[in-house]
């Protein structure tokens, strides 16, 4: 049994673009070909002090990489729950993000574009964003930005619900303080476990075990940020709607 | 086991969205609107991001729709509280519905914003048809209002029903949105949430009283006649159409048919099934739905084709009575008399959970407790509580207009409608009961008709088929039944000639046929012969034994109408004197013709009383002895001879 793991384990890590195999081989990885190689398309960084990685992961994990100065993680409160309310014509519910939706909206929150990364600002080869050319995408309102700095409560609708809970083998879910259990959740309209085609749920406590009851969604259980084979990094095809119908049963 | 997992993955999908018409991708060539190359399915109406403000992440932009002011909202007198604009998720559902954006018109698709979509066979808009609704919603069921507190036959949906309240603009789902029917995902007739068989879905909502049971809800007949579904089965969707539908308020239609539907009108919903043909044999009657489109086609009928597109309901408790109407606008719809939700067929009560007036002209509910009286159904147009109330005709004197008055059972004569008639003395025991008396037949309940019985108005206004029973029309084998129409004149159940002139048609001589209605009754027989209730005293036999026999054939050739004008009472009465006939004194139903004459005063004077009335008299001397003083028995004046008065000395 433990030999099976590890090679499950080996070839796992054998698919994965590490910083090992992104500095060893020449090899393209899922991530070298997608839009989150600021570096461009199977692009390299120009020295050894940079790398693919650092523009979002710190080695050292002392602290998230910094952004411009309108993304304040500590002053999460002010960010919202995507389109969770808990009435029509209420405000969005305030919610605080954690984990990797965080770190995705630390760039696509709109007040940072990509162009204004600061991180390793000697770094003058980073690839100048097509989408962030004027000042208006820069400041993220035309540009895939999720929500705007001028209104958080405008423009923060338009998006899928994350952190929000999803209903693990038809059961109801509470997830980040959100939806209790008590909740009735109409199974019917969940497929039972999105994972067995390929997306991704989320734990709400500490361990990486996603199990009923405590499962829920965030921008990573549709996007891969490392790259897929499909556009917009998605888990699934959107062709066909593969990847609305891996969780919603319409 | 992996037989089950196999079940439920076809179940699931062939239950899913990808199976509907909603199905706008491509690759779904079974619908005729669908993209040209696009084969995203939930794209042309939800996006991820940079979608639209709503909950469903739509990807239409509802900016089109701002306020709402573009469309012409559902309304109706019998609404308790108006539709607001369109809110919630039916915003959404009109953006492609109400033909005003174009189909492919999407905030975002694949990060291009906004983008189109382009669509197979050059379709912007939703194609003209029954989906396209446009802006004007008033023939659409409301939508984005509440259910209202007030409306006993309308409540909320239970918990746990598919059918549901949902969001408006507040965070309580308490309104009726296209979603409380509709689920765009499901793949089912229409999208319903659930069946809509026998009205499931509406009586959801539509608690109508009285109509699990009522002829309708329980009708076995197929409708169209040839088609599979009963008219049951059909449920409100028979006479009712939810969307598209006609007439200002009612969603009614004429169009449930599979050949050419009738022309659009209130009387044609219900004539779709009650034409000849119209419905297939209602096994459990053993006929099809009574024909009344032929009735109304007869010689005289009431008017329901006079007027389309003017009637309120009148069977609802939101209409107060009367309805309002203009004396131009003065018609009739078969909702006036039935109340298709609870009506019951004979015997039952036709008029079930109609409004009547009593006789004393209050408004009375046909309820679990109380029948409404076929009389009180009458009276809401022929009685006076109404501004509905029927003029009398420029050629017809005053009387016989406001039957409400003519009626009262405290008249001193009346035709027993509202009760049995007054005098119910033991002398005309003799007159009228069997088995001496000249009454024939049964009455409306069955039972022979007698001095205590009561008479319905369709005994004598009826259909001429139902002629061929002696006494109540009830008895009838005919079908249908009831005032709809007849080849008689003023809707008879048989014939009743009201001309005059002893010697003009068609009063060339005696013709039982001139009075055939009466006959109905009243025996011919035992009205003529050697003995009536009409006779001189000391007359036995024919001649004076018999003055009905005297007027009728032997000396004159009169007409019943002569000295019974008004048949239904004598309180309308203008061209009698009553003499010594105070209040409360039998009057026999004698009220003279406006054609009767006074006894001319240059001929003398009333010999009991010595004066000279201006109308003919019918009266008492003071030893109560019953006498006439008219014309007709002036020589000079008409009729017979030279006898100036007569005096039929009834007990």
């Amino acid at each position: 049994m433990n030999a099976l793991l590890a090679l499950v384990s080996a070839l796992a890590l054998s698919q994965q673009p590490t910083l090992a195999m992104a500095k060893r081989s020449a090899a393209p990885s899922r991530i070298d070909a997608s839009p989150h190689n600021f570096f461009g398309p199977m692009g390299r960084p120009p020295s050894e002090g940079t790398d693919l990685c650092m523009m979002c992961h710190v080695p050292n994990r002392l602290e998230w990489p910094k952004r411009g100065p309108g993304w304040d993680s500590k002053n999460a409160g002010r960010s919202a729950a995507l389109d969770v309310r808990a009435d029509p014509s209420g405000p969005p519910l305030a919610m605080r993000w954690a984990g990797s939706t965080m770190r995705c909206l630390s760039c696509h929150d709109g007040t940072v574009s990509s162009i204004n990364i600061v991180l390793r600002a000697s770094s003058g080869t980073l690839k100048t964003d097509a989408i962030a050319s004027t000042d208006s995408q820069r400041s993220g309102r035309n540009g895939p930005a999720l929500f705007s700095p001028q209104s958080w409560t405008d423009e923060v609708m338009g998006n899928h619900p994350v952190s929000v809970p999803y209903p693990l083998d038809g059961t109801g879910s509470e997830y980040k303080g959100f939806g209790p259990r008590a909740v009735p959740i109409d199974t019917l309209e969940w497929v039972t476990d999105p994972r067995v085609k390929g997306l991704k749920l989320v734990s709400d406590t500490s361990g990486f075990d996603v199990l009923r009851g405590t499962s829920g969604v965030e921008c990573i259980s549709c996007h891969d940020p490392h790259g897929t084979t499909n556009t917009f990094f998605l888990r699934l095809p959107k062709e066909r709607s593969e990847l609305c119908l891996g969780c919603h049963r319409k | 086991m992996n037989a089950l997992l196999f079940t439920l993955v076809v179940v699931s999908q062939t239950a899913d969205v990808r199976n509907t018409r909603h199905n706008l991708s491509a690759p779904m060539v079974a619908n005729t609107v669908r993209a040209q190359s696009e084969t995203q399915v939930c794209v042309f109406c939800h996006i991820p991001h940079a979608a639209s403000q709503s909950r469903a992440i739509w990807n239409r932009d509802l900016g089109y729709q701002a306020g709402g002011t573009i469309y012409t909202l559902y309304g109706s007198s019998t609404l308790e509280a108006p539709p607001n604009r369109p809110s919630g998720a039916s915003r959404l559902c009109l953006s492609c519905h109400d033909g005003a954006l174009a189909i492919g018109s999407l905030l975002n698709l694949d990060a291009t914003r906004p983008a189109t979509v382009a669509m197979q066979g050059g379709v912007t808009t939703m194609p003209v048809g029954p989906r396209n609704l446009g802006t004007d919603l008033r023939n659409d069921h409301p939508i984005s209002l509440p259910i209202p507190a007030s409306d006993p036959e309308i409540v909320a949906p239970p918990n746990g029903d598919a059918v549901e309240l949902k969001h408006g603009t507040t965070a309580v789902k308490d309104q009726v949105q296209c979603t409380s029917c509709h689920d765009p995902h499901l793949a089912t007739t229409k999208f319903l949430v659930k069946s809509n068989l026998r009205g499931a879905v509406c009586i959801t909502c539509h608690a109508k009283q009285g109509w699990v049971g009522s002829r309708h809800e329980a009708s076995l007949a197929a409708y169209p006649a040839s088609g599979a579904q009963t008219v049951g089965d059909l449920g409100c969707l028979a006479c009712h159409k939810p969307h598209n539908g006609q007439g200002p308020t009612k969603l009614l239609t004429t169009q449930n048919l599979s050949g050419a539907p009738l022309p659009w009108s209130e009387e044609n919903v219900c004539f779709s099934c009650h034409r000849s043909g119209g419905t297939g044999v209602d096994a459990s009657r053993g006929r099809a739905a009574p024909d009344i489109q032929t009735e109304s086609t007869k010689a005289v009928s009431h008017p329901f084709a006079l007027k389309t597109d003017e009637h309120q309901p009148v069977f609802t408790a939101k209409v107060p009575e009367p309805e309002t109407v203009v004396n131009t606008s003065k018609h009739v719809e078969c909702a006036d008399c039935h109340n298709p939700h609870q009506v019951q067929a004979l015997p039952g009560n036709v008029h079930e959970g109609m409004k009547g007036i009593s006789l004393s002209g209050a408004v009375v509910v046909d309820n679990a407790s109380t029948d409404v009286q076929q009389y009180e159904v009458c009276f809401r147009c022929h009685g006076d509580s109404f501004a509905t109330m029927i003029p009398p005709a420029a050629t017809r004197p005053p009387s016989g207009s406001n039957k409400r008055l003519e009626f009262q059972t405290t008249n001193d004569a009346f035709h027993p409608v509202a009760g049995p008639g007054r005098n119910t003395s033991t002398y005309l025991n003799n007159v009228l009961d069997t088995p001496d008396g000249q009454l024939r037949g049964l009455d409306w309940q069955g039972n022979r008709l007698t001095r205590f019985s009561t008479v319905l108005c369709t005994d004598c206004h009826n259909s001429e088929a139902t002629a061929n029973v002696p006494g109540s029309a009830r008895n009838s084998s005919a079908s249908p039944k009831g005032p709809h129409g007849s080849a008689n004149t003023r809707m008879l159940r048989a014939n009743y000639s009201t001309a005059t002139g002893a010697n003009a048609p068609p009063f060339g001589g005696y013709n039982q046929n001139n009075f055939a209605l009466c006959f109905l009754c009243h025996d011919e027989a035992r009205l003529r012969g050697n003995r009536s209730n009409f006779f001189q005293p000391g007359g036995v036999g024919s001649g004076r034994g018999n003055l009905h026999q005297v007027h009728l054939v032997d000396r004159t050739n009169a007409g019943c109408h002569e000295c019974h004008n008004n048949v239904h009472s004598n309180v309308a009465a203008t061209n009698t004197d009553y003499r010594n006939l105070p209040a409360g004194t039998p009057t026999h139903l004698v009220n003279f013709a406006p054609t009767v004459r006074r006894f001319p005063a240059s001929k003398g004077n009333d010999p009991w009383y010595g004066d000279s009335p201006v109308r003919p008299r019918w009266g008492r001397t003071p030893a109560g002895d019953y006498y006439c003083f008219a014309g007709c028995h002036d020589k000079d004046e008409a009729m017979d001879g030279n006898k100036s008065v007569y005096r039929p000395p009834n007990p």
